[in-house]
C-alpha cells in the first residue's frame, strides 16, 4: 500500500522534441486541482518491437545478468526518479505515429517491460501511454486554440472526426494545409499553452488514447487522502473517463493501491 | 576474523565522521571525489606515522595544510581510530599555524577489560603508560616525541599484547596505487636486488621479489607458483617468467609465452600484464603473514577477464593467505565479482561529506541485486550516482 500523498508529481519520460519542451502544458487543466504538477525529466529514444529472440548477456566471472539498454535507459532512470519520491508518478509518453494496433501493443510491451524490470513492486506507479498519432493531432481537436495560438488565417475549420484515427500525419497536414512555417518546438508550446483538454476530450467517441492517459492520471489523484476533494473537479464527467472510448493497448495498467484499500 | 575490525575517521578531508566495520574484503566504489582514496589514505596515514614518524607522514600530505574537514569547528582535530581483536587505538592530529603538530595525541584501550593502556595528549612530549607491575599509570618522557608513543610503549615492561597487535597491523599494512606503480622503471631498468619478499609501494623491486620467491629454498615456492597460476589464468598465452640478473645488482623480467621460444622483454609486454603481476605479487609474496593490503584503482589496464581473475585472487588471499584487502575502484566489472556484503558505496552527502554504506544495506535496491550485477546498477546510476536528476520542463 502506498503512503498518503497530498501532492503528486507526474514525471514524464518523452520521446519527441516538442514533447520534451512543452508536454506538461497538455495537462494544465489537471493542475487546477492544486494537488499535482507535471515535469519532463527524461528524453528517451523511441522504441519499437524487437523481432529477434531476447538474449541475455552475462558479466564475466560471476556471471550475473547484464541489464538491457531498455533497463539502463528507461527502467533504471525510472527507478532513480521514483525511489525516493513516494508521491511521484511516472508517465512514459510516446508518439504512436503510423503503428497499427499489433505494433503498438508490441511497443507498449517493450516499454512496460523496461519499467517493470526497473520498478518491480513500484511498477503500478508508472504507466505507458501514446499520443496518437502524434502531439499535433490534438491541435485539430481544439482548432479554436490552435488558430488563436498560431494566428492562422485562414483558420483551420472545425474538425468533427476522431483526430487520433483519421489524420494520417497531423504534423504534415498542419504544415501543408495551414501553417507552412510551423516550427515544432516553438509553435507546439504556443498551441499547448492554449489547448484545452475539456475541448479535446469533449466527445466520448474520440481521442481514446489521450483519454486513457488522463484516466490513469486521475485515478492516481484519487489516492489523495480525501478523494472527495478530487471529485469536486468533475474530471470524470468533463473528460468522459468512465463512459468514453478507451485505448485497448494501454487501458489495463495497474493502479497504485490507495490507502485503506486492499 | 579480519585483523582490522573497525575504522573511525573524523575531520580528515571529506571524511567528516566515518565509521566502518571491516570485513576480509572491502570494495569501495562511488563518484569521483566521494572519499574512497581518502579513506584508504586515512589508514595509511596512521601507518606512515607508526613507521616513518609524524613529521614525514604529515609532509607527505602537505604538512596537513588543507586536510582538515573544511566545515570543522574551530580548534577541531583530525582523529583516526583503528580497532583490532584486542585493542582500540586512536590518534589525534592537532594543528599549529595551519600545519599538523608533530606531537600527536594517542590513546590505546584494551577491549578485554575496557581499560586505558596508555594516553598522550596533543602537543605533549610525555605519555602516561599503565604499568602492569605497579598497577598504576606512570608518566614517561618520550625520547623522540615526534614518533608515536605506541612505539615507545613497546619498549616498556608492561603487558604488550594489545600494543603489539596494533603495531603489527600497521607494520604489515601495504598500499598500492596502480597509477603510481613505476612501470617505466620496471620496463627500462629492472629492479635492484633486495633480500626480502615485500613489494615496495611503487613496486620498483617487483623482479627482485619474484626472483627471491622463485629461488629461495626455505620459502617462496608456493607463493611464486600461485602468482604464476593466476597469471596463466588471466592471460591464456602466458607460460612463465624468465628472471635474469643484470650486472651485479639488478634483476630484469622477461615473459615466456606458450608456443614461443624467445622471451619477450618486460618493455614489450602490455601494461595489463605488468599491472596484474604487481597485484598478484602484492597479494601473495609475503606468504601467510597477516597483511592489510590497500589497493587503489587496481583495474587500470586490465581486461574484464583479468579483473575477474584478480577478484578470485583477492578472495583466495583473504580466505587462505591471511590477508585483509581494501579496494577502491570505479570498475563495474571488478566490484561485481564480490559479495554484496563486501561492497561499500561511497557517496557525497549534502554538505560535501563522505558517507559509506554497504551495498547489502542500501534500501531500495535489494530486489535488483538478486538479478543484476552490482556494477550494472552502478553503471545505471542506481547506486552511488555521480549525476544529478534534472527537470527539463514543468507545469
Amino acid at each position: 500500500m502506498s503512503e498518503s500523498c497530498y501532492y503528486f508529481t507526474f514525471l514524464l519520460f518523452v520521446t519527441g522534441k516538442g514533447e520534451r519542451e512543452h508536454l506538461p502544458k497538455l495537462f494544465k487543466e489537471l493542475t487546477t486541482s492544486g494537488i499535482c504538477s507535471f515535469k519532463v525529466v527524461e528524453k528517451i529514444g523511441q522504441r519499437r518491437a524487437i523481432t529477434s529472440p531476447r538474449r541475455i548477456a552475462k558479466m564475466v566471472g560471476k556471471g550475473q545478468m547484464l541489464p538491457s539498454k531498455d533497463f539502463e535507459q528507461i527502467g533504471a532512470p525510472a527507478r532513480r526518479h521514483l525511489q525516493n519520491a513516494p508521491c511521484a508518478r511516472l508517465l512514459l509518453i510516446d508518439d504512436l505515429e503510423g503503428l497499427d494496433e499489433a505494433d503498438a501493443s508490441a511497443a507498449f510491451q517493450r516499454y512496460r517491460r523496461a519499467l517493470d524490470e526497473g520498478l518491480r513492486e513500484h511498477k503500478e506507479r508508472a504507466a505507458v501511454h501514446f499520443l496518437v498519432r502524434m502531439l499535433e493531432a490534438y491541435f485539430f481537436a481544439d482548432v479554436e486554440a490552435t488558430n488563436q495560438a498560431l494566428a492562422l488565417d485562414p483558420p483551420i475549420p472545425s474538425y468533427d472526426q476522431d483526430v487520433e484515427t483519421t489524420i494520417e500525419h497531423p504534423k504534415s497536414e498542419l504544415k501543408q494545409q495551414y501553417f507552412p512555417q510551423y516550427r515544432e518546438i516553438e509553435d507546439s508550446g504556443k498551441v499547448l499553452g492554449q489547448l484545452s483538454l475539456n475541448t479535446v476530450l469533449a466527445s466520448p467517441e474520440r481521442c481514446a488514447s489521450l483519454r486513457t492517459c488522463v484516466k490513469w492520471i486521475v485515478e492516481q489523484l484519487m489516492a489523495y487522502p480525501t478523494p472527495n476533494y478530487v471529485e469536486q473537479f468533475s474530471f470524470d464527467e468533463r473528460f468522459h473517463l468512465q463512459t468514453g472510448q478507451l485505448y485497448v493497448v494501454t487501458e489495463n495498467q495497474e493502479i497504485t493501491q490507495h490507502p485503506g484499500t486492499d | 576474523m579480519p585483523n582490522l575490525q573497525r575504522v573511525v575517521v573524523k575531520n580528515y578531508r571529506s571524511l567528516e565522521e566515518i565509521e566502518l566495520y571491516s570485513r576480509g574484503v572491502n570494495v569501495l566504489f562511488g563518484p569521483n571525489g566521494s572519499g574512497k582514496t581518502t579513506f584508504l589514505d586515512a589508514i595509511w596515514f596512521v601507518r606512515d606515522c607508526a613507521i616513518r614518524g609524524v613529521d614525514e607522514a604529515a609532509s607527505q600530505r602537505s604538512h596537513g595544510i588543507g586536510v582538515l574537514w573544511d566545515r570543522a569547528e574551530q580548534n577541531s582535530h583530525i582523529s583516526i581510530e583503528i580497532e583490532t581483536e584486542r585493542a582500540i587505538y586512536s590518534i589525534e592530529f592537532g594543528f599549529s599555524s595551519g600545519r599538523i603538530e608533530a606531537f600527536v595525541g594517542e590513546r590505546l584501550r584494551s577491549k578485554y577489560n575496557d581499560k586505558l593502556i596508555f594516553e598522550r595528549i596533543i602537543g605533549s612530549d610525555k605519555a602516561k603508560f599503565f604499568h602492569s607491575g605497579l598497577s598504576k599509570f606512570v608518566t614517561v618522557e618520550l625520547r623522540e616525541p615526534e614518533r608515536l608513543a605506541l612505539s615507545r610503549y613497546l619498549d616498556s615492561d608492561s603487558d604488550l599484547s594489545e600494543a603489539k597487535e596494533i603495531h603489527l597491523l600497521l607494520k604489515y599494512t601495504r598500499k598500492y596505487n596502480a597509477r603510481s606503480a613505476d612501470i617505466h622503471r620496471l620496463r627500462t631498468y629492472g629492479s635492484e636486488f633486495v633480500s626480502h619478499q615485500r613489494l615496495y609501494d611503487r613496486c620498483q623491486n617487483l623482479w627482485s621479489v619474484l626472483r627471491n620467491l622463485r629461488d629461495r629454498q626455505d620459502w617462496g615456492k608456493t607463493e611464486y607458483e600461485t602468482i604464476m597460476q593466476f597469471m596463466r589464468k588471466s592471460f591464456p598465452s602466458f607460460n612463465r617468467l624468465a628472471l635474469e640478473a643484470q650486472g651485479t645488482n639488478s634483476v630484469y623480467g622477461n615473459f615466456i609465452e606458450k608456443d614461443h621460444e624467445e622471451p619477450i622483454k618486460a618493455s614489450g609486454v602490455s601494461d595489463g600484464h605488468l599491472q596484474l603481476l604487481i597485484h598478484l605479487t602484492a597479494l601473495f609474496s609475503e606468504g601467510t603473514r597477516t597483511n592489510l593490503i590497500l589497493l587503489d584503482e587496481p583495474e587500470v589496464s586490465l581486461h574484464p577477464h583479468a579483473l575477474a581473475v584478480l577478484a578470485e585472487a583477492v578472495e583466495e588471499a583473504v580466505s587462505t593467505w591471511n590477508k585483509q584487502v581494501f579496494i577502491a575502484t570505479h570498475s563495474p566489472v571488478l566490484m561485481s565479482q564480490f559479495e554484496t556484503e563486501d561492497i561499500i558505496a561511497s557517496e557525497v552527502g549534502d554538505r560535501g561529506q563522505t558517507t559509506l554504506k554497504r551495498v547489502s544495506e542500501i534500501f531500495g535496491i535489494r530486489d535488483l541485486l538478486s538479478e543484476y550485477a552490482v556494477g550494472s546498477l552502478y553503471m545505471s546510476e542506481l547506486i552511488a550516482p555521480q549525476s544529478k536528476l534534472e527537470t527539463v520542463a514543468d507545469v
